[in-house]
C-alpha cells in the first residue's frame, strides 16, 4: 500500500478503476452463470403436475407408453392441445403451448430423470410386476415443478430386485446392461 | 458357472454349413444392429478389424474343380468359456439365466485377457473411439450401448432382441414362443443356414436339429462346449 499512497493521484485512480472493473466483470460473469444453470433446470413450459393430478388425469393418459413398452412416453403437443385448445387459454403458459402448436413444432421439454447410455431400463416390465409409479418418481401428483427425488443408481435398482421371488433372475447383468 | 437346466434358457445357435453362400449379409447385418464401426483398411492392415462376425473361406479341390466353403464364426457362447476366469473384473460373466456369456462393457477395464484366452478369436478390442461417419450416426441402435474405447466387446446372440423378447412375453403374460427371438445374423440369412432357439426347449426347431449326424462344433476337443452348433454335408471337410 505503500507504494500505492506514493503513486500520483492520476495513478491511483487508474488503479482503483481497474480493480473496479475486475469486481465489476467477475460479477457480471456470476450472474450470466447462474442464470444459465437455472435456466438449464426451467422447462420451456412451467408444467404443473400437481394441477392436472387434482384435476383426477392419471399419469397413463399423458405418458401411454408406460405398460406397452421402455419408454413412459412425453405426451405430443397434440395431447396437450386436446384439452388446452379450450382448457384455460387465457394462461400465458397455455399461450404458448398454442404457439408451439401453431408453428408445428414439438415442444423442447428437458429431460428430468436420466440413466446412462449403457443401462437400459423397461417401464413395461415394472408396471407388468406391479410397481407404482411413485417407488421411482415420488410424489409427482404433489410436484408443481417435477424434479428427481431418489438416487436412481445401480444399488437402488438392486435393493428393489433382491427383494423380488425371482431375484437371481433380476440379479442377472444382462437384465439392465446390453 | 455350472449351467443349471432349472433356470433360465440356452440360447443356441445352429449354422448350417452347408446352406451358406458367404454372402455377408450377416455380418451387415451384425454391424447395423449392434453399432460396430466399420474399420478402415490401416486398422484391417494392423489387425484391429471390427467384426463381431466373420466368414471363414476354404478351397476344396484341385483346379479347375474348385470349391468355396463358407463358415460363420461368431463367439460361440462357451458352456464352459475361456475368457470367463481370466478377467479381473468379471466383466466377462456367464448369465444364469440366458446361459451365454456376456461381456459388461461398463464394468470392463481393457485388460484384454479374455481376448487372449479365446481359442476362437471372435473377441474384439477397442483400440479408438468407434467412429460413425455421417450419416450412419443416425441408424445406431438405441438398444445397444456404443462401447468406448478401452473396453473388448463380442457377439451377445443380440442380448438385447432375447431380453426384448423375454420382457414382452413377461408383460403380456405367455410363455415365450420358439422363432420369436432371432439375432440380426439369422434373420437376414436368405438361405436360413443359422438357426437361433433355446436348446432347453424340447420342442423348438434348435433342439430337434441338434442331435443331427451332421453336427459338428469348433474345436471341440478343447471342452470349451460351445453353444453353437456347426452342420455340415457328406462332401464337406470344413472343421475337420
Amino acid at each position: 500500500m505503500r507504494r500505492v499512497a506514493g503513486l500520483s493521484s492520476r495513478q491511483r485512480l487508474l488503479f482503483g478503476g481497474a480493480v473496479l472493473g475486475g469486481v465489476a466483470i467477475v460479477v457480471i460473469l456470476l450472474v450470466i452463470v447462474i442464470a444459465q444453470t437455472s435456466a438449464a433446470d426451467e422447462q420451456p413450459i412451467a408444467f404443473n403436475h400437481k394441477r392436472h393430478a387434482e384435476n383426477g388425469i392419471q399419469c397413463q393418459f399423458c405418458h401411454a407408453g408406460v405398460a406397452k413398452g421402455p419408454v413412459a412416453g412425453i405426451p405430443s403437443v397434440e395431447k396437450c392441445m386436446g384439452c388446452h385448445e379450450y382448457v384455460a387459454t387465457d394462461s400465458p403458459q397455455i399461450q404458448r403451448l398454442h404457439g408451439y402448436w401453431e408453428r408445428q413444432e414439438p415442444i423442447p421439454w428437458k429431460r428430468v430423470n436420466e440413466q446412462p447410455s449403457f443401462v437400459y431400463f423397461n417401464h413395461a416390465s415394472h408396471i407388468a410386476a406391479a410397481v407404482s409409479c411413485g417407488a421411482c418418481h415420488g410424489a409427482v401428483e404433489e410436484m408443481t415443478v417435477a424434479e428427481p427425488v431418489v438416487n436412481m443408481n445401480m444399488g437402488f435398482c438392486l435393493d428393489c430386485h433382491a427383494q423380488q421371488e425371482n431375484k437371481d433372475a433380476l440379479w442377472d447383468c444382462a437384465v439392465c446392461h446390453r | 458357472m455350472a449351467e443349471e437346466q432349472s433356470n433360465g434358457h440356452k440360447w443356441t445357435m445352429i449354422v448350417d454349413a452347408d446352406k451358406c453362400t458367404g454372402c455377408q449379409a450377416c455380418v451387415v447385418a451384425c454391424h447395423a444392429e449392434n453399432n460396430v464401426p466399420v474399420s478402415s483398411e490401416d486398422e484391417v492392415i494392423r489387425g484391429r478389424a471390427m467384426h463381431w462376425m466373420r466368414i471363414e473361406r476354404y478351397w476344396e479341390g484341385e483346379y479347375p474343380n474348385v470349391k468355396a466353403r463358407f463358415l460363420p464364426v461368431f463367439c460361440q457362447q462357451c458352456g464352459n468359456a475361456p475368457c470367463e476366469p481370466v478377467c479381473p473384473v468379471y466383466a466377462s460373466y456367464h448369465s444364469t439365466e440366458e446361459n451365454i456369456n456376456i461381456q459388461v462393457y461398463n464394468r470392463c477395464v481393457g485388460t484384454r485377457y479374455c481376448g487372449n484366452n479365446c481359442p476362437y478369436r471372435v473377441r474384439i478390442f477397442n483400440f479408438w473411439a468407434p467412429r460413425f461417419d455421417a450419416p450412419l450416426e443416425q441408424q445406431l441402435n438405441p438398444d445397444v450401448t456404443v462401447r468406448s474405447p478401452g473396453v473388448m466387446e463380442k457377439c451377445t446372440f443380440c442380448i438385447q432382441r432375447i431380453r426384448r423378447g423375454r420382457e414382452q412375453a413377461n408383460i403380456e403374460g405367455r410363455p415365450l414362443e420358439d422363432g420369436e427371438i432371432i439375432p440380426a445374423c439369422a434373420q437376414a440369412c436368405p438361405t436360413d443356414a443359422l438357426v437361433f432357439g433355446d436348446k432347453w426347449d424340447e420342442n423348438s426347431r434348435v433342439a430337434q436339429m441338434v442331435p443331427s449326424e451332421r453336427q459338428f462344433k469348433l474345436l471341440e476337443n478343447l471342452g470349451t462346449e460351445p453353444a453353437v452348433y456347426y452342420l455340415k454335408g457328406g462332401e464337406t471337410h470344413v472343421g475337420e
